[in-house]
């Protein structure tokens, strides 16, 4: 029992050492102000998990793309440091170093595996170690992201729909019923029994059964307003209120107010 | 120098090499991902050279494991993180033309829907034409010189409007974005640059239609 507990007690260490790195380095981003909690992130991301410093630079680029910037030569240099000298660390120095530890240890005859060994043991239990957090949390958050980006383009893409459904039908309307409109109205569509109608989606050009959403006109149809409701997958629900004769044209409402 | 301290250098060195990459191309991932892959021929020969002379079966499969570890969950955190950096940027780039969709759309259909109900609704003996009503209207935002202002002038959308009647009976206002890419990159502008978002809003007696260039 006494040879086995020998046997890890090196390991044991190592995995206490790494232990005792991560917290300081959790506990002395959670007490700095913002620029030490910057440093110790990034010297702790750059040590464990070098493409986070690229992902990093990335989305500060997408950023400021975003906002018609482009980042500056220094942000890429940085990056490209950090991450670099991250990777020689840990995938080429900490191996090297656990490599040289056995051959010495083995040398002094399984007695003595020197400062390489504890050294390079260390970095490689801190890379794996994060590593391995590091996927598991980037695999969840990319479910959580694709989750919610697919929503959000839904919700864009159903309010897109309803403007050009809104315009349609406020063009249409004025249009005079020659042209297939309600010369001013929402209830004088001409019908094919010569009597006035109400203004329905097939009027509008824009409209396509085969659209991802679903969309109807409120039942309340007024002369001079209707309201135009849209329902995505999601099941999250949208409307306008087009109103041709005032300057706005349409306004979005309010969820419930219809 | 010893063969072994050889290889450390000729690691790190090869590992900044490929890396260096990424200024040749200008997109630091492309570098990343091969110095990763000299950093995996690094360990292939890391362990040629010192794990296989070692005499201990035990301690080489411990070191392998740990290498084999190490390589792969850092392989696959990377892709994961290239994967995830492309994905925002996407989603990023996305908003910004949907944004720039939206209030291109609302800025050139709103006043020329103005322009068409005074055109129909205008009593018979006016008989104005499009063009006469939308300068008549549109006076304060149609500048001679083909401009037209958006709505809310101390705003900056990032998108030149301009306007030009095709005909007496044919408004088109052209929107174009400073920022927002195109579908087509090699696309040439209205105002000669290339790439951009650009729209059309073209009225007729027979109503507005709006479509997107690029």
């Amino acid at each position: 029992m006494k040879e086995k507990i020998k046997l890890f007690l090196p390991w044991i260490n190592v995995i206490l050492v790494t232990g005792i790195l991560i917290s300081l380095a959790i506990l002395a981003a959670n007490a700095g102000g913002s620029f030490i909690n910057r440093w110790v992130l990034g010297l702790s991301t750059m040590g464990a998990v070098p493409s986070a410093s690229l992902l990093d630079y990335s989305v500060m680029r997408a950023i400021a793309r975003f906002g018609g910037n482009e980042l500056s030569s220094p942000e890429f240099l940085t990056a490209f440091l950090t991450a670099g000298t991250g990777l020689v660390l840990l995938v080429i120095i900490a191996p090297f170093l656990m490599a040289r530890g056995y051959e010495k240890m083995e040398k002094d005859g399984g007695q003595h595996r020197g400062l390489a060994w504890y050294t390079g043991s260390c970095l490689l239990v801190l890379a794996i170690s994060t590593s391995v957090f590091a996927t598991v949390a980037s695999v969840q958050l990319g479910k959580n992201i694709n989750k919610s980006a697919a929503e959000s383009r839904s919700s864009d893409l159903l309010r897109a729909e309803l403007m050009g459904l809104a315009f349609d039908a406020a063009g249409v309307m004025v249009l005079p019923q020659d042209f297939g409109g309600g010369h001013g109205s929402f209830t004088n569509f001409s019908s094919e029994e010569n009597s006035p109608r109400n203004i329905t989606l097939n009027d509008l050009d824009s409209y396509r059964e085969d659209s991802e959403f679903h969309f109807s006109i409120h039942d309340d149809v007024a002369d001079s307003s209707i309201i135009i409701v849209g329902i995505s997958g999601y099941e999250t629900e949208q409307a306008v209120e087009v109103t041709p004769h005032e300057e706005e044209i349409f306004k979005v409402m309010r969820r419930g107010s219809w | 120098m010893e063969n072994k301290t050889l290889l450390l250098a000729g690691g790190s060195v090869g590992v900044f090499a490929a890396f260096s990459l990424a200024f040749l191309f200008g997109d630091l991932w492309i570098g990343f991902f091969a110095a990763l892959l000299i950093s995996v021929i690094y360990l292939f020969l890391l362990d040629r050279w010192m794990v296989r002379p070692l005499a201990s079966q035990k301690t080489r499969q411990a070191v392998r494991v740990l290498i084999i570890l190490l390589a792969g969950f850092q392989i696959w955190v990377s892709v994961l993180h290239f994967q995830r950096a492309d994905l925002q940027s996407e989603i990023l780039s996305d908003i910004r033309t949907t944004i720039d969709g939206s209030i291109s759309q609302l800025e050139t259909e709103r006043p020329l829907h103005t322009v068409l109900r005074h055109y129909h609704l205008q009593p018979d003996e006016e008989d104005k034409t499009v063009e006469v009503l939308f300068r008549e209207l549109m006076d304060d935002r149609a500048l001679d010189d083909g401009t037209f202002l958006s709505s809310t002038v101390d705003i900056n959308y990032d998108i030149s409007f301009t306007w030009l009647a095709a005909s007496p009976d044919s408004v088109i206002i052209t929107s174009i974005a400073s920022i927002t890419k195109g579908e087509d990159p090699e696309f040439i502008n209205a105002n000669e640059q290339a790439g951009f978002y650009q729209a059309n809003a073209i009225l007729t007696p027979r109503g507005v239609r709006y479509e997107r260039e690029n």
